[in-house]
């Protein structure tokens, strides 16, 4: 149906697009990194530079950084990176970008694989699914970003991807690399240790004849995978392992628990022990939080409405996917379902009903970064649901198809563009502030100032501003390890990290007058008010964001 | 019938009644202030042909300026009647109103099925629409609003008859049209939102069954024409100052915020797996809140009787769907979304798609499956009917202002023995005015002042009330915490059904 050179021209029409969406202003827009980031970069810089981290660790494969013990992948590729554009908000977040390219292109072809029964409309379910994830504001937020969320399309894609290209060429060859992109999967984000799993497991159970047939093919995979994961699987018997998840899991919260269990107590003073016991048992107490959290992922508000965090909600009244993608999702799943072969509809459902579970044990559900996994699955079926679609409006009412098309290509057209408008006119200067803009500004100032002062205290306020100082100072990594002794810990309320003059601790001003010589910088209204501010920074909207003083010299 | 089929239905109808009329008046516990309403203007209808405000057999019951539609009151009307003004006279048509709905499920699902197979095998028939009426019968949300007077759930048993009558008149008579008609007219006259509800629906059902409509000309036109002068006073109304009232105040283009970004957030929030699974409508009128809307174990069935239903490309489809996407609207037009009342249309379609997704099931999975899920059906349902006669009453009693009506009856109880009664504004005016009752000419002749009613006399109670007559003795009715403790005199303390105290009375 579409001929080799148009596909050719086509598929690269999509990734310039990809490309230009996500390098446009990269590092600019958002404005100013927040302060994962600035952790991730100067991690990065110090691996760069000393092959240790922040805290002096000598290659981990858990970053402690902000006490959230980050896992090591996306850190190790911002090297590069850094080791080339030096230290720059660019580099950090070049990596995100790349992979989020990569994996449109991965998507083309595994959506193409995955239906390649259909012969000439594959290429079509290539080219649109890679289409839909390009201008996707889902994936875009992410991979514009450093967050290591929005990676897990590129490994996710391209694992399944070369899984299929295996069983169609009977070379161990593919499965090996296959498994290379699973494995490394385990290393980028959290959320991967669990989804990747329950991936491979329903890849097993769905090709179980294929693989019994191949056994042979799959032992190089299976080895890959093994050696991978180990370390993954060793670390989450470590404390350090599993300190993110019982930092955020809802099995934690006694006050959820306790709501949920008023009733029983009720049941228990009306000496009703029957009930008790077998109408509010505790499991259901937690069963109920666990499905609702997974739940609130397969929501349509999740989807298509914003609101889903005060992080994420960047672009306002504008959800993770299209308004438009909402009909094709659900027509998608309808023929997925309706076709001969099943075994894609299986596969993709398995990876939809897969992706909530990471998130569904946390608290602070819905979360859109703990479930970006979901992608590309979303597009792949949209981009289904829509080519079918269309061929029933051609089959049935032949007569509007024009016009179905032409609207369709408008609404598409438009909701880019409106997207688009809201992301670089409206998000930057409503936002600024959850991407702490002026903080390089702040921090090079700082520096200027510095030879005039005896310290310089940086208020916990400013939301762990270590990071952030040694990453727009640019300072040298064996200096902060030999000399300042690296970090101490990442906690919020930490107050003995320093480097240099700068000391990082809560500011309190009625302690700090007294002594001579201290410049103080911490946030907006932090202050008592007779105290002579020498400098205000504001967030683009105009509030104020941080302030600067000096105590008498 | 058959006998057997017979016997079915029976049972499922006797399920559905006890479920709503088994300690109908104890549970939810107490009248509503609407629903007092409710009660009042139809004892005045009853008594004087006027309601509270003196208006002539409205269309549109002023009330709390909420301007309520009438049909509901005027059943009322004909219950209290029998009964005099009491709590069953008000919830007794609701109740009944949820029973026959559970009937016309029936039928209305048989018509749903005939329209996907036209030569259906009867007994695949009968049991699908069991399956529904069953369904309809033991849903939580049916149950929660047939206990209570809503005039909601009245419009919703008069969209399914008609709905019913429309198909059958098709398939079988066309004489039924007219009636399905009249059904339909007269729940433009009961609750608001099928006045935006069915007009769009019976488009869709025009549309869809325009060529055998038209066949019958003469009938068709004819039910046309009179249905749109019995609800032309409606309509019209509809977007009259009064008719609008209750819009303004409740609608989303109101609120703060783009008016399409709200309704698009309101609209897909009645989809939500939170609400329609898990927790319910957060108010707590109008579920027990720890049960959804639909039983959990009703979530695959949902997924597989819509993809089913859509499989088999029928006009049945067609209106199911219609029916359940257009239902979402009037709560999504208001400010407060979901909305397990003014979406109480919803309830339907949702049932008559898991009934299908059941049927599919039911043929072709193995036994020991169709057990296990039947038990945690009926796992889930014992939680929910525990939950609502046990913790319900006592944990939601201030949501449905219980204390109120106590309050009233005791005051009635004791009236005699004292020369003026000083109430505090908390006591609802509308709950003395239904529960001693009082005259609804005296009401009307003193112009709606509710500040005295007899020798009730409404005082903020900020200072000591003046005896008009100082040798008599007085009560005062206060709400717990205005007067301190240590004032002697108190004779009694009325408490809501799980011991929150609602008002005290004072002797003095």
């Amino acid at each position: 149906m579409i001929s080799r050179k148009l596909t050719i021209i086509l598929f690269s029409a999509v990734v310039l697009l990809a490309a230009v969406l996500r390098f446009y202003d990269l590092g600019k827009n958002p404005p100013g990194i927040n302060l994962d980031e600035a952790a991730i970069g100067w991690n990065a810089y110090s691996i760069l530079k000393t092959g240790r981290d922040e805290y002096g660790q000598f290659l981990p494969l858990v970053f402690r950084s902000l006490d959230d013990y980050k896992p090591p992948l996306y850190i190790y590729l911002t090297v590069p990176a850094e080791a080339v554009l030096g230290m720059t908000e660019f580099a950090v977040r070049l990596p995100s970008a790349i992979l989020g390219v990569g994996a449109v292109v991965l998507t083309f072809f595994l959506a193409r694989e995955i239906f390649r029964e259909e012969r000439d409309r594959a290429t079509l379910f290539g080219l649109l699914s890679a289409f839909i994830l390009a201008i996707s504001p889902w994936h875009l937020h992410f991979t514009r970003t450093a967050y290591e969320t929005g990676s897990c399309a590129f490994f996710t894609a391209g694992g399944l991807l070369f899984f299929f290209v295996g069983l169609r060429k009977k070379r161990w060859f593919f499965f090996a690399l296959s498994a290379v992109f699973f494995g490394l999967e385990l290393y980028l984000y959290q959320a991967a240790k669990v989804f990747v799993p329950l991936l491979l497991f329903s890849l097993f159970c769905f090709y179980f004849r294929e693989i019994k047939n191949n056994l042979r093919l799959f032992i190089p995979q299976a080895l890959i995978i093994f050696v991978l994961a180990l370390p993954v699987l060793y670390q989450s018997t470590t404390l350090a392992g599993q300190m993110r998840f019982l930092g955020t899991s809802v099995f934690q919260d006694p006050k959820l628990h306790n709501i949920n269990l008023s009733y029983q107590r009720d049941d228990w003073f009306r000496r009703d022990r029957i009930s008790a016991a077998v109408l509010h048992p505790e499991v259901l107490s937690y069963a109920s939080d666990v499905l609702w959290g997974y739940f609130s992922h397969l929501s349509p508000n999740f989807f298509f409405s914003g609101g889903n965090g005060s992080k994420v909600d960047y672009v306002s009244n504008m959800g993770l996917l299209y308004y438009w993608e909402m009909p094709f999702l659900l027509s998608g799943l309808f023929y997925l379902y309706k076709a001969k072969n099943k075994k894609p509809a299986w596969l993709l459902t398995a990876w939809m009903l897969a992706a909530p579970v990471p998130a569904s044990v946390t608290i602070g559900v819905p979360s859109s970064i703990r479930t970006a996994v979901f992608l590309p699955s979303l597009q792949i079926i949209g981009a289904y649901g829509l080519v079918n679609f269309t061929a029933m409006v051609k089959k049935n009412y032949p007569r509007f198809l024009p016009v179905f098309v032409a609207g369709l290509f408008g609404v598409v057209t438009f909701s880019l563009y409106f997207y688009l408008h809201m992301y670089y006119i409206h998000a930057p200067r409503q936002n600024s502030k959850i991407w702490y803009y002026g903080y390089r500004q702040i921090a090079e100032d700082s520096a200027k100032l510095a030879p005039k002062y005896n310290k310089i205290i940086v208020s916990n306020t400013l939301d762990q501003p270590l990071n952030f100082w040694l990453f727009f100072l640019k300072y040298d990594p064996k200096t902060y390890l030999t000399v300042d002794g690296g970090t101490i810990s990442g906690g919020f309320k930490e107050d003995r990290n320093h480097f240099s003059k700068y000391y990082f601790k809560p500011v309190s001003w009625d302690e700090l007058k007294s002594q001579p010589g201290i410049l103080v910088i911490t946030v907006a209204g932090d202050l008592p008010k007779e105290v002579p501010v020498l400098k205000t920074y504001h967030y683009l909207d105009g509030r104020p964001s941080v302030i600067m003083a000096a105590t008498n010299p | 019938m058959k006998k057997s089929l017979l016997l079915a239905l029976g049972v499922v109808l006797l399920l559905a009644a006890i479920l709503r009329l088994f300690k109908i008046t104890d549970d939810p516990p107490g009248l509503y202030p609407d629903e007092v309403a409710i009660g009042y203007n139809a004892y005045s209808i009853l008594k004087t042909g006027r309601d509270e405000w003196g208006n002539s057999y409205p269309l549109l019951f002023r009330s709390y300026g909420d301007y309520k539609l009438p049909v509901y009151i005027y059943l009322t009307a004909a219950f209290e009647d029998f009964l005099g003004p009491t709590d069953l006279a008000v919830r007794l048509p609701s109740a009944l109103a949820g029973i026959i709905a559970v009937v016309g499920s029936f039928f209305l699902a048989q018509e749903i099925f005939f329209l996907i197979k036209r030569e259906a095998d009867p007994r695949a028939v009968n049991l699908y629409s069991l399956i529904v009426a069953l369904l309809l019968a033991t849903s939580s949300w049916h149950i929660q609003f047939s206990r209570a007077g809503f005039e909601a759930n009245l419009a919703l048993t008069f969209v399914i008859l008609g709905t019913w009558l429309f198909l059958s008149a098709l398939r079988n008579n066309i004489r039924f049209l007219p009636l399905s008609a009249i059904f339909f007219v007269t729940s433009l006259y009961t609750y608001h939102s099928e006045r935006i509800f069915v007009p769009p629906l019976l488009l869709v059902l025009f549309l869809l069954f325009r060529k055998t409509l038209l066949k019958r000309p003469k009938i068709f036109v004819a039910t046309c024409l009179v249905s749109l002068l019995l609800a032309a006073p409606i309509l019209a109304l509809t977007f009259s100052g009064e008719g609008l009232a209750r819009l303004k105040t409740e609608s989303i283009f109101n609120e703060s915020g783009p008016v399409w970004e709200n309704f698009q957030t309101n609209y897909l929030a009645n989809f939500s797996p939170d609400y329609l699974f898990f927790h319910g409508d957060q108010n707590g009128r109008h579920s027990v809140k720890k049960i959804g809307e639909l039983y959990l174990w009703q979530l695959p069935f949902f997924l597989l009787g819509t993809y089913a239903l859509l499989n088999k490309r029928s006009k049945a489809g067609v209106i199911v769907f219609s029916w359940l996407l257009l239902a979402a609207v009037p709560s999504a037009i208001t400010r407060v979304s979901p909305h397990a009342l003014r979406g109480l249309l919803m309830v339907l379609p949702f049932e008559i798609i898991c009934a299908f997704g059941l049927w599919v099931f039911v043929a072709k999975f193995p036994k020991w499956l169709i057990i296990g899920l039947g038990s945690l059906a009926v796992y889930e349902f014992l939680i929910y009917l525990h939950i609502y006669y046990v913790h319900y009453p006592v944990a939601y009693a201030a949501d449905w202002e219980a204390g109120q009506e106590q309050t009233a009856l005791y005051l009635r109880s004791r009236e005699d023995h004292y020369g003026q009664i000083f109430v505090h504004p908390n006591l609802s005016p509308v709950y003395l005015l239904f529960y001693l009752p009082y005259d609804p000419r005296a009401l009307q002749a003193a112009n709606h002042d509710l500040s005295t009613l007899g020798k009730y006399q409404y005082h903020n109670l900020y200072t000591q009330p003046v005896k008009a007559d100082s040798a008599k003795k007085s009560l005062i009715v206060v709400p717990p915490n205005i007067i301190s403790a240590d004032r002697p005199g108190k004779i009694r303390e009325i408490k809501m059904t799980g011991g929150n105290p609602a008002f005290e009375i004072y002797e003095f």
